[in-house]
């Protein structure tokens, strides 16, 4: 507490700097040096300023010297040693029109030119990278990859600039086509930024760091007092201008400090190097002294040159037209993957819907429809349908199978189709909701065609019946065989009421009244066993056979075991009734 | 060999061993100059009766607001004739004139911040000093109205060695100044007529 004093005044108060003192004397000393080497240039450097400098322009020059050299190595390696000056005039250029700084240029246009493998296009690609750059705000090294990548078709990385377009769209278009949509949606951006301010900032930060890789950062703050301008332009010419001639002066000094180690090497040797000529003179005799060869450069002529590029550009012509060629290749080849897969979906949904076993039984069923067809209930209609309709799914896999197996795009497209249409169809008639009239034309549209057209037959026996006429000379016209047109009733088996029905000779069984017809004029009995085991037979004109018959089953069993007999009897009716084929009876 | 004197503590350490006459004159004619300012400032402190009676000193004291006694305010009034020690912004003092009690203290700067005080909260406000906790609220500005007015001086306000500074005049400020100066141009001048000595 004695120390800590609560109310004090002090007196005779002096700053004491002993903390400071190292430091001070090291900066006075430092300062020294530093301004015995400026002063011949008028600049005064702060310690500070040349601390920075030793690192910071070691640092940016190695990193400049680094990226330039392999720029020029891709180039020398393609072929274009020669055209190494033209781009670096090129990127310098650039790097002051677009304010880009040449560490980035550099990169970015090696890779597409690595990529490309065209002077030509690698530029125009590179002014369209900086255009969506400015557009979209991402960083040019990341346009460039990503449009370099985009050239040979991978497109993954364009999806980042929000062109609007689909992955597929992406895939499926050309790298113009897609590089074309990208400048549309960054038009203009790269003059807009022109006249703004980062531009300007942009300027005098890329002119500070060519002074940095030249001669170092810490320069920065004395060549905005040499420079003295107001414009960001003019300060950044200026800066340039003083970094290259302090360049210029530390060269000279370096080269001047350097060559003091090497004269007193040399001056070791004189006697046996430099003195022949003395001692030669002193004799009296010419000793000659070999002057030193001078070095030949091979250059190529302008002639040379424009074939050589002529030639690169063919060349990465050529490899352009290939990927295109590939890129068709593979859309096409996709465009047969995606068609195999949708159709092995749909064929997969048919596998689902068909059943074997159904078709089996429903196949008996069919056999069937002709008696049943008297029965005449929409009910039977429908199953009838749905049995034909899952038999033409399965045709329609088996066509959708076959064309699959050929390749053939446009026949699994139609065979997909045709099976499709016949699902919905299928699916309309699971649901029980059709109509009568819908099943009409569904059975219209399953009917076959032209496999035996009954009218032209007709037509046929028709002329014969004439032909006939005309070799016996009868002058009698002989009735058709088969259904009367006129509405004749000669046809002793053929119903009077169908011929109002409009239906003439054998029909297609797509209504009960042309099963009935049909089993008419093929003579066949059309019989339903009834609940009370009487058989029905169909009415026909001579009022025969339109009540109930007894029906009588007779097995020839022998003499046996009643027991066994009776097995035996309900065993062939269970059978029956388990495949279907016995209706209402009891047993 | 070049010796390079910075501050008051190298000055001084300088005299000690170089010029230990020099240093001894020198405190003497510090001491000399000092002690009028801590002998009047010692004066200005007012006796125990003098001050409110709840700040007196008492057997038990249970607060901790230091209670006021005079023999204790006067004994921490003096001066320092060594120099201080760097503060942060590198400065250092020759000399120190201090009122070292805390009760000196509070009689010393009670009301430069204002005759009403520290805002009042109230026993059941929030903590700190820099509040006043009393029952009454008025009790800040009584305290400080029961005291003599602040003295203003060259270096600041104050009741005791401020008080005094400004009584003073300066005086004391000008023998300060004047017997350094006169010992460092002493220690200049016998450093370059080669007359420093190392101290035994």
């Amino acid at each position: 507490m004695s120390n800590q004093f609560l109310e004090q005044i002090v007196v005779g108060a002096k700053v004491d700097t002993r903390g400071f003192k190292q430091a001070d004397t090291a900066l006075a000393k430092l300062g020294k040096t530093v301004k015995s080497t400026a002063g011949a240039i008028g600049i005064a450097y702060g310690a500070s300023a040349v601390i920075a400098y030793g690192k910071a322009s070691v640092k940016a020059f190695a990193a400049d010297e680094a990226a330039a050299l392999r720029l020029s190595r891709a180039v020398t390696n393609l072929g274009i040693g020669f055209a190494n000056p033209a781009i670096a005039d090129y990127i310098g250029k650039l790097e002051k029109s677009a304010a880009i700084a040449d560490d980035i240029l550099r990169p970015a246009f090696q890779s597409l030119l690595t990529t490309t493998g065209s002077l030509t296009k690698s530029q125009e690609l590179l002014n369209n990278a900086i255009t969506i750059s400015r557009g979209s705000g991402i960083d040019l090294a990341t346009v460039t990859d990503d449009l370099a990548k985009g050239y040979v078709g991978i497109t993954k990385g364009l999806t980042k600039y929000n062109t609007g377009l689909t992955k597929a769209e992406l895939t499926s278009k050309s790298f113009s086509e897609i590089l074309a949509v990208m400048l549309t949606k960054s038009a203009g951006a790269a003059e807009d930024y022109l006249g703004s301010t980062s531009y300007t900032i942009d300027v005098l930060s890329i002119a500070t760091q060519n002074a940095s890789e030249i001669i170092g950062g810490g320069l920065v703050d004395a060549f905005a007092r040499i420079a003295g301008g107001t414009e960001a332009s003019d300060a950044a010419i200026a800066i340039e201008g003083v970094a290259k001639a302090i360049a210029f002066v530390e060269r000279a000094i370096g080269t001047t400090i350097g060559a003091i180690p090497s004269l007193i090497k040399n001056l070791k040797n004189l006697p046996s190097q430099i003195f022949s000529g003395f001692a030669g003179k002193a004799a009296g005799v010419t000793i000659p002294v070999q002057s030193k060869k001078a070095e030949i450069k091979l250059t190529l002529s302008q002639i040379q040159q424009q074939e050589f590029l002529k030639k690169l550009e063919d060349a990465a012509a050529k490899r352009a037209k290939e990927l295109l060629a590939l890129k068709n290749k593979q859309a096409q080849a996709d465009k047969l993957k995606l068609a195999i897969a949708k159709a092995n979906a749909v064929l997969g949904k048919g596998n689902d819907v068909f059943n074997l076993d159904a078709i089996q039984i429903q196949a008996a069923m069919i056999n069937q429809s002709e008696a049943l067809a008297k029965a005449t209930t929409s009910a039977q209609l429908l199953q009838i349908t749905n049995d034909t309709l899952r038999l033409q799914i399965k045709k329609d896999i088996l066509d959708l199978e076959n064309a699959i197996a050929s390749g053939d795009v446009k026949a699994i497209e139609a065979a997909t189709t045709k099976l499709n249409k016949d699902l919905e169809i299928f699916a309309a008639l699971q649901k029980q909701e059709a109509k009568l009239s819908d099943i009409k034309s569904i059975l219209d549209l399953l009917k076959p065609k032209d496999l035996i057209n009954l009218d032209n037959l007709n037509e046929a026996l028709r002329l014969l019946g004439l032909i006939n006429l005309a070799s016996t000379g009868s002058k009698t016209t002989p009735a058709a065989t088969v259904g009367v047109a006129g509405g004749s009733n000669t046809a002793g088996n053929q119903y009077s009421n169908q011929v109002e029905n409009g239906l003439y000779g054998m029909q297609v069984a797509s209504s009960i009244d042309a099963t009935n017809l049909n089993t008419a004029l093929l003579g066949g009995v059309v019989s339903v066993i009834g609940s009370n085991l009487k058989e029905y037979l169909a009415p026909n004109p001579a009022g025969f056979g339109t009540g109930a018959f007894d029906v009588n089953i007779t097995v020839n069993t022998g003499v046996g075991d009643p027991n066994a007999i009776a097995d035996a009897i309900n065993q062939v009716i269970q059978d029956a009734v388990d495949r279907g084929t016995l209706r209402g009876g009891s047993y | 060999m070049r010796i390079e004197i910075r501050g008051n503590a190298d000055f001084r350490k300088a005299l000690r061993r170089f010029a230990p006459d020099i240093n001894k004159q020198l405190q003497i004619e510090l001491r000399t100059a000092l002690r009028p300012i801590a002998t009047a400032a010692k004066g200005f402190a007012p006796a125990d009766g003098e001050v409110l009676s709840g700040w007196r000193n008492r057997s038990f004291n249970e607060g901790s607001f230091p209670t006021y006694s005079r023999a204790t305010v006067v004994s921490k009034i003096g001066f320092k004739t060594t120099p201080s020690k760097v503060n942060s912004k590198g400065y250092s003092s020759a000399v120190t004139i201090y009122n070292n009690s805390r009760a000196g203290a509070i009689y010393e700067s009670a009301g430069r911040n204002g005759a009403q005080g520290q805002p009042w909260v109230g026993p059941k406000g929030p903590a700190g000093h820099k509040y006043s906790h009393s029952r009454n609220k008025k009790a800040g500005e009584q305290f400080i109205a029961s005291m003599p007015e602040l003295t203003s001086s060259l270096r600041g306000r104050g009741r005791l060695i401020f008080r005094a500074w400004a009584a003073n005049q300066g005086k004391t400020e000008g023998a300060v100044m004047k017997a350094l100066s006169k010992a460092e141009m002493e220690l200049v001048n016998r450093s370059k007529s080669g007359m420093l000595g190392k101290a035994a």
